[in-house]
């Protein structure tokens, strides 16, 4: 049963993909440009709390990082506001995401803490 | 050259720069491979932010004899700041933490000098920041760190940066020119539990909404907040929120009447000894960083981030490379130009000095100056002199509205006083 579910929801997106190449025909984009929300495999590494924690989760590279970072938060038990994620070097805002700081399949991105008393 | 005084210079035991007592105090450090107590001593060092960070690193640097230590600090003592800022022991609460720190180093270690300023760092004459060896930031505020990046960028010295979060630090060191400024990775401020007025009449949205709640319910009582070290008072808006939280989040815990303290009198929760942690790494990047300024090899620095966890006593490195596209340092940055003028002259007499130099501008609307080395930024009068509008000696004046190879470009003037 679930099966043919599911079947039945690809064809409802192979329809959406179709319609829009056929909207820009003109355009030399080809039909098997990768939709936009690539889902890739991102290893997620605690550097605060109690016990070091790596997690490797798939997810969308245009979710926002908010969601990634509360869902992180559930998965690690540690409030969204006591870490920002890092890649790179490179401190992710909560409005963009893994898209613009170029998180690829296989990355290591670091939960670091918020760390500005002095 | 006199070879008998380079070879006392090169002595630490010999060193014509210290004083019998200084050897004595300083004979172990003497013995140190590769240490050079002189270079230490003909150093000066800006500690912005005398707090839990800084009035640690103040005690190491002065005990471990560096010559000059500037302390900046805008804050006064309060009773809650010693259980980690040991140079406050005997102070009175209300004074000035800068002066305090500064009488109390001068006890520890009397061969050094104190300077203190009980001030904004932006305030602090930019002469200072001109002429110190590097600056160690202990601050508790991103905006405070980012007006320090800008001074490091600028007159090129490295900035030593900690800071902590509950049983975790981090310690990252500035090094101009080779690792990321503060602004190729924009920190951001700590998102605090407020609640937005809209939010007042509904229901709670978050559990942590109900004891905001339960303050607000005291305080429409009271017209004030409730009085943390009075526990009838906590309770209070504890038993208000405590109520909510059965209603709204029945699979929720309760709260407890210290979480209720720590929502209504909101601060940074810290401990001596991750202060002092951070503050010993910041002390030993700086000393060997002071070393490497004189000219002398000691170790090297780590250009990277570097976090502790306290709670499993472990350390992690990030590295840190430049942005490229940064604002402060990199491509997309105001240009620097260094203009030496009597301080008598005009900002108008500066037009012709930055068109020599390949600028253009629009002579019906001329460029506009702006003074930012002050608290409140406000734009400058072209026809007064430097002197009338008290611009200071290495003072740094952001100029608009001018054109380089029909591009524009704004600049930042660095105003050198001539005979000063």
């Amino acid at each position: 049963m679930s099966e043919e579910f599911e079947e039945l929801s690809f064809d409802e997106e192979e329809e959406e993909i179709e319609e829009v190449v056929e909207e820009e025909i003109v355009s030399k984009t080809p039909s098997t440009k990768t939709p936009a929300g690539k889902k890739i495999s991102v290893y997620f590494q605690s550097t605060i709390g109690p016990s070091p924690k790596q997690e490797k989760l798939v997810v969308a590279t245009d979710a926002p990082i908010d969601d990634i970072k509360y869902t992180v938060s559930q998965i690690f038990g540690l409030p969204p506001e006591e870490f920002h994620l890092s890649h790179a070097g490179r401190t992710c805002d909560p409005g963009d995401t893994f898209e613009d700081y170029g998180v690829e399949d296989g990355d290591t991105v670091l939960l670091i803490p918020v760390s500005t008393a002095g | 050259m006199n070879q008998n005084t380079k070879k006392s210079d090169n002595s630490n035991f010999f060193s014509e720069a210290l004083s019998s007592e200084e050897r004595v105090r300083f004979d172990r450090q003497l013995r140190l491979p590769g240490w050079n107590q002189k270079a230490l001593k003909d150093s000066t060092v800006l500690i912005v932010g005398v707090g839990g960070l800084g009035t640690e690193v103040a005690k190491n640097l002065a005990m471990a004899g560096v010559g000059v230590i500037h302390l900046i600090d805008v804050d006064i003592i309060e009773h809650s700041n010693l259980n980690r800022q040991i140079l406050f022991y005997d102070a009175e609460e209300g004074e000035p933490k800068s002066k305090v720190a500064a009488r109390t180093l001068k006890k520890i270690n009397p061969f050094s000098k104190y300077i203190w300023h009980y001030s904004n760092l932006e305030d602090v004459d930019p002469e200072i920041y001109a002429t110190a060896d590097l600056y160690i930031a202990g601050l508790d505020s991103v905006t405070a760190r980012n007006e320090l990046i800008r001074r490091a960028v600028h007159f090129k010295k490295p900035m030593i940066d900690g800071g902590t979060a509950t049983y975790y630090g981090h310690v990252y060191t500035y090094l101009p020119d080779e690792n990321s400024c503060l602004q190729c990775d924009p920190q951001r401020e700590r998102e605090r539990e407020t609640l937005a007025a809209c939010t007042l009449v509904g229901i709670p949205r978050k559990r942590s909404h109900c004891l905001l709640k339960g303050q607000l319910f005291f305080e429409s009582k009271h017209n004030r907040p409730p009085d943390t070290t009075v526990v009838d008072e906590v309770k209070i808006a504890l038993d208000y929120a405590n109520n909510l939280v059965k209603e709204h989040f029945p699979d929720s815990g309760l709260f407890t009447l210290d979480e209720a303290v720590k929502m209504i009198d909101q601060h940074d929760p810290t401990v001596i000894s991750i202060n002092a942690v951070i503050a010993s790494i910041q002390t030993q990047e700086a000393l060997k960083l002071l070393h490497h300024i004189k000219g002398i090899k000691l170790g090297t620095v780590n250009p990277e981030y570097l976090i502790y966890n306290g709670l499993v006593g472990k350390f992690f490195y990030i590295e840190k490379p430049p942005n490229k596209e940064c604002h402060l340092c990199g491509s997309n940055a105001p240009i620097i130009e260094t203009i030496e003028l009597p301080e008598t002259s005009t900002l108008d007499m500066i037009l012709p000095i930055i068109k020599n130099r390949g600028y253009t501008f629009d002579p019906e609307l001329l460029p506009s100056f702006w003074l930012m080395d002050r608290k409140e930024m406000k734009e400058a009068k072209k026809g007064f002199t430097l002197k009338e509008q008290k611009i200071r000696n290495y003072e740094t004046v952001f100029m608009t509205g001018l054109s380089k190879n029909n591009e524009e470009k704004d600049v930042y003037l660095q105003i050198l006083i001539k005979g000063k």
